[in-house]
């Protein structure tokens, strides 16, 4: 049953002087028959007939349901106002709905009718001495203060409560007026109005954290958050911000939305868009000093692979291997009946081998050649081995288009031009795809008698031919009466280096139609053990355990400083293998009788400026001996990938991988 | 249709004295839109546009639906308080 009035009646008379023993009179509405009112809500307790207001013209409670006329009359009698209809109720219960206390009329007034001035009205969970939170405005974002405090004119000014209240009126001294429970006047409508402000949509890099935040009015404890992702709950996340960790390119476009709940009130954000970005790539290296292990040993072991075909220390000359994706093809030896290479394949980076069928010889009507491999290619389908005949003599090509199950040899075709003049040619170390259907490769044009004029004989040249026919398309003649020993495709044409006859390697740019060639360049100290190439960038390693950078085209050497790196004296030989990995250099540094090797990381692209200090990379199983020759790639599993042995003849060669920087983001 | 205001409701200036003549405002809320207001729970007779109280400071009787802001002011129209939004009894 609803309460009549509130704590704010108070009733004066037309002066504005309290109306002591003044009288409400109840009747049903548009009668003069008297309405029972109740001094409780559970109408136990009824009210006299009419109800007298106290001596400062404030009526005792009054409960009653419906409609009512009710006339206010002075204790002589005297009719003042009349009011007819006044209904109440019923309301609806509950916590959660929303009051307004008083009306714009509540003006607390003293029992000599002044003003209330700053009198007090505590205001408590109904039926208890709990003081229960008011708020100055009905979308609750604002506490009033505890107790509220009238302003100077007595007026109760905006206080908004939810659920019924019990009620103190004191004056300003703390002196109780009056007290009212019960009290569930006038409901008015909740605005809405939880959360402020709602999740923007982010766009943050891949791997990195993504926070989405909003903002709500009032006490956030009063408050129930849940976030979504795409629709599902996010377990755990009931805060004003919620993290998403290290959002990966999958999360792309997830829509993130939010709900907050206070009681039966429930808002939810529009979608925020998360947007993930290939992250910038950074790379983390090893503290300079410090040591890493080359731990994870592929291939190799004391016992030269336990084939008794190996010939020790043909481990290609330097670990001829290819790393191509997850797959590695490596060549530790050569069979010595058919004279073919033997070749390990491992599709799992390096997990495990199994060793390929030994490749087809050439038939070139010589017979007791061995093939070893000088160069491994895969153009993305097939592998492309490029063998070395033992004597010098002959080269051939194997193609496999099915991961080395089967193998086709191409053997090298006679040089058309030469054909009327009695010559043959045979390829040398120089071996690289170029790209297309063809490849080019240094090929040396000897002429074993003498014949008629032949601008070719005893040159090394550079020749494209047709992968599979071996057709020549372009080809061009450096230098007299030399051997190849390398050729890579740069971006706008080759280098390739070339032993002379007058004992010096010598550096060569050629255009991409191989019409063209620079100037030797003799490479600093005669030396030269293996050469890497990015872009026009051309970072040579020499056999005096230096990295000699080389400017395209035709420039000149300069030795990059490598801080402490391993040198080779008369009587100990050092090796220093570079190789590139998308963004960055790195080199290795071995030295006869070490157990460990010195790393370094380029600080630019083009390998020119490296790190001050090296760090210790203790090598696989053995120390380097004899005339360690080692070989280094990158892997796309972020590993690198390197290969020694040494040429004393014990057979130690090893083919492992390590970790060098960590790559945090989207790295190439 | 609720009334607003019961018959404990008289207004008084800031001595405590009744506001004769005061003027009671209605608007919708939130906004300056003045709103009507009827003197029958029926809705049939509009009240003026402020409700002028009698000369205790006593309204008349007032019904309105939904939610209102009203704001208080004196004869001369000073204004002493208001409140938005508000409801009925």
């Amino acid at each position: 049953m609803p309460r009549f009035g509130g704590i704010d009646s108070q009733y004066c008379d037309n002066t504005g002087a309290p109306l002591s023993w003044g009288l409400l009179y109840f009747y049903e509405t548009g009668t003069n028959t008297a309405k029972p009112t109740y001094h409780d809500g559970a109408e136990q307790y009824p009210n006299s007939w009419p109800v007298q207001l106290d001596a400062i013209g404030v009526p005792p409670d009054i409960f009653y349901t419906g409609d009512a006329k009710i006339v206010l009359k002075d204790s002589a009698g005297t009719t003042i106002r009349t009011m007819d209809p006044v209904s109440l109720g019923p309301y609806e219960e509950g916590i959660d709905i929303l009051y307004r206390l008083g009306t714009i009329a509540s003006q607390f007034l003293t029992v000599d009718g002044h003003p209330l001035r700053y009198g007090k009205l505590y205001v408590y969970i109904n039926g208890t001495s709990t003081p229960k939170d008011t708020y100055a405005d009905n979308s609750l974002h604002t506490h009033n203060t505890w107790p509220v405090v009238l302003d100077e004119n007595g007026f109760i000014g905006d206080v908004f409560y939810q659920g019924k209240a019990r009620l103190v009126l004191t004056d300003a001294d703390g002196v109780q007026q009056r007290e009212l429970d019960e009290v569930e006047t006038f409901e008015i409508e909740r605005l809405i109005d939880l959360i402020a402000t709602c999740p923007e949509s982010l766009t943050v890099a891949s791997g990195t954290d993504a926070t989405f935040t909003i903002t709500v009015f009032g006490d956030v404890s009063d408050y129930t958050i849940a976030w979504y992702k795409d629709d599902v709950l996010i377990v755990g996340e009931t805060g004003l911000s919620m993290t998403l960790p290290a959002v990966a390119l999958e999360d792309d476009g997830a829509l993130i939305t939010v709900t907050v709940t206070f009681g039966a009130v429930e808002e939810t954000c529009a979608a925020a868009t998360l947007t993930v970005d290939d992250a910038a790539c950074t790379l983390v290296f090893p503290a300079s000093g410090s040591t890493i292990d080359a731990t994870q040993i592929l291939l190799g072991s004391d016992d030269n692979y336990g084939n008794t075909r190996q010939v020790p220390g043909n481990l290609g000359e330097g670990g001829v291997f290819k790393v191509a994706g997850a797959k590695i093809l490596a060549c530790p030896e050569y069979d010595t009946v058919s004279g073919a290479p033997e070749m390990y394949l491992s599709t799992n980076y390096g997990a495990s081998f199994s060793q390929v069928t030994d490749l087809p010889v050439p038939s070139y009507g010589i017979t007791n050649r061995y093939h070893y491999p000088r160069v491994i290619e895969h153009d993305g389908t097939r592998w492309w081995v490029y063998a070395y005949w033992l004597d010098n003599r002959a080269s051939a090509r194997y193609a496999s288009a099915d991961d080395g199950a089967t193998w086709t040899s191409y053997p090298w075709p006679t040089d058309p031009d030469n054909t009327a003049r009695n010559s043959y040619s045979y390829g040398e170390y120089g071996f690289t795809l170029d790209g297309g259907d063809d490849f080019v490769h240094l090929t040396r044009f000897l002429r074993e008698s003498a014949g008629a004029a032949d601008i070719y004989t005893n040159w090394c040249g550079l020749v494209r031919r047709d992968l599979y026919t071996g057709v020549f398309a372009e080809h061009l003649p450096i230098a007299y009466a030399a051997n190849g020993y390398a050729v890579k495709k740069l971006a706008t044409g080759y280098f390739c280096i070339i032993y002379e006859t007058d004992n010096t390697y010598r550096a060569y740019y050629l255009n991409s139609d191989i019409s063209t060639k620079s100037a030797g360049d003799a490479l600093p100290g005669n030396s030269y053990r293996g050469v890497a190439v990015s872009g026009d960038v051309v970072l040579l390693s020499g056999t005096d355990g230096a990295v000699y950078q080389w400017e395209v085209p035709g420039g000149s050497f300069t030795e990059v400083t490598l801080t402490g790196r391993y040198s080779s004296t008369t009587l100990v030989l050092a090796r220093t293998m570079v190789a590139r990995k998308s963004d960055m250099w790195l080199a290795m540094s071995v030295q006869e009788g070490q157990s460990t090797a010195r790393l370094y990381h380029s600080t630019d692209a083009d390998g020119a400026t490296w790190s001050s200090t090296y760090v210790t990379l203790n090598l696989p199983g053995v120390a380097a001996d004899g005339a360690p020759y080692v070989e280094l790639q990158a892997g796309e599993d972020g590993y690198w990938y390197g290969c020694m042995y040494s040429d004393s003849g014990a057979g130690n060669e090893r083919l492992f991988k390590f970790e060098y920087e960590a790559r945090v983001g989207d790295c190439p | 249709m609720a009334r607003y205001l019961d018959i404990s409701a008289q207004f008084f200036d800031n001595d405590g004295d009744p506001l004769s003549a005061g003027k009671l405002f209605f608007y919708d809320t939130g906004t300056t839109d003045l709103k009507t207001t009827y003197s029958d729970a029926a809705m049939t007779i509009e009240n003026t546009n402020p409700v002028v109280l009698d000369a205790y400071g006593v309204p008349g009787d007032i019904f309105f639906s939904g939610t209102a802001k009203v704001v208080l002011k004196t004869s001369a129209d000073v204004q002493l308080r208001s409140q938005d939004p508000v409801n009925g009894v």
